[in-house]
């Protein structure tokens, strides 16, 4: 199989490779198999990704599913389409966008977060102590003028709709079910619906609307 | 009739984990998560059935296969090959009388994997349902032709009408709703009985 490394602007047909660099523009037209898939540039997809290895540093669109054992995010990444991305473990520390399903065995993320799904067996979403600007704040702004109106803004980080895994532990995220064994909803972080089967840890700073089902809460 | 997500990891034990991760091993098929309006927004359900037996499938060969070999087992793919009498008499679950009904209906010595599934449903709703040979026969000849478009995800159910047998191959899921003069007797799914083939007979399917 052979590699493909490219600097300037290319196109990949589908097919089966070793390694794929991209530190061009890179439109990817078909599905495409490798070991390993490198990207600094922009990268675009319009086929199924399948790989041992995926790396985004730069910015990478997909319209279609993804299936990976590893994937490592430090730039941008976009998954349109409902595509899905199946992998062992996954770490993000960039941004990560997506209106499909997103599973993986090990999810960490201190990174931006905008999905739809996330689901496996161990999920971690530190924004609370993130690199990203916002330092995992929540901002508490009365605005307490023009005839005494009063808002307060809340900010967190990443926003998902549904988390569902074994072990759970979030910061600074904003989510609508947060369903798993052992849960903890660390600082900063507002949640509709917690459905949990064993222990539940709630951070004095967060919201949560509903719990069902945890066999002990604890309130730090 | 259906399971809730909640429901199933109470019942087998298994964590949000496991059964993820058996779906991304392909040994739980995708189109199993069925997902339907609730207050909370969407909940997941499964066919009862079908997926309880599947985790049951599963706890029984983990230990024995690795997941890579279990969804090989368990996924409704077959090998392009042809099974010959030789091998046919090593299946345990086909008698002689089978065998022969096979061979005069079909009127050829050697067959797809499907035919032999098929074969052993045969034999075990002969065997269940007390059905003579004549009998067996005239049904397999009513689905001769019909058993190379058998796919994916297809039951076989026997039922009676006005005091005659017939076969239905249909899709698993959804209710067979028929008129009160139609009797259902036996049904049995197909993928199910291909993967106990696959685990017992590794070579021939």
């Amino acid at each position: 199989m052979k590699d493909l490394n490219f600097e300037g602007i290319g196109t990949i047909n589908s097919g089966e490779y070793n390694e794929i660099n991209c530190e061009g523009v890179v439109k990817c037209k078909g599905d495409v198999k490798a070991e390993r898939i490198h990207i600094e540039g922009v990268f675009s997809a319009k086929g199924k990704i399948e790989s041992k290895y995926m790396e985004c540093e730069g910015t990478g669109t997909f319209s279609d599913s993804i299936r990976v054992d590893t994937l490592d995010i430090e730039g941008v990444m976009t998954l349109k389409e409902n595509a899905a991305i199946e992998a062992n473990r996954i770490t993000c520390e960039g941004v990560l966008t997506s209106d499909g399903e997103i599973s993986a065995d090990y999810f960490h993320a201190e990174g931006c977060i905008k999905a739809k799904e996330i689901v496996g067996d161990t999920i971690e979403i530190l924004n609370a102590k993130g690199k990203h600007g916002l330092n995992g704040l929540k901002f508490n702004i009365d605005l307490n003028f023009l005839g005494g109106y009063k808002k307060t803004v809340t900010h967190y980080v990443s926003k998902i709709d549904t988390i569902e895994a074994t072990n759970i532990i979030i910061e600074g995220v904003r989510a609508v079910n947060v369903n798993g064994e052992s849960v903890t909803i660390g600082p900063y972080c507002e949640v509709d619906n917690v459905d949990c089967s064993g222990t539940l840890k709630v951070h004095n700073t967060a919201i949560v609307k509903n719990i069902q089902g945890a066999t002990e809460v604890h309130y730090d | 009739m259906m399971i809730s997500k909640k429901d199933l990891l109470a019942m087998t034990g298994i964590s949000y984990g496991q059964l993820y991760r058996w779906k991304r091993e392909r040994l739980i098929p995708e189109e199993w998560f069925i997902k339907q309006s609730s207050y909370t927004g969407q909940e997941t359900f499964f066919p009862r059935e079908q997926i309880l037996s599947r985790i049951q499938s599963i706890q029984d060969m983990k230990d024995r296969y690795s997941l890579e070999e279990m969804a090989k087992i368990l996924s409704p793919e077959i090998k392009e090959v042809l099974v010959t009498s030789d091998d046919l008499a090593e299946l345990k679950e086909l008698q002689v009388s089978t065998l022969a009904i096979f061979h005069s209906v079909m009127e050829k010595d050697s067959f797809t994997p499907m035919e032999v599934v098929i074969m052993v449903l045969l034999a075990r709703m002969q065997n269940e349902k007390s059905l003579d040979d004549k009998q067996t026969g005239e049904l397999l000849l009513g689905i001769k032709n019909t058993i190379s478009r058998i796919r994916s995800g297809m039951m076989l159910t026997l039922f009676q009408s006005h005091e005659e047998y017939h076969l239905l191959l249909s899709p698993e899921q959804g209710d067979l709703l028929f008129d009160d003069a139609i009797e259902l007797l036996w049904s049995a799914r197909i993928d199910e009985t291909l993967s106990t083939l696959k685990v017992q007979y590794k070579g021939l399917f």
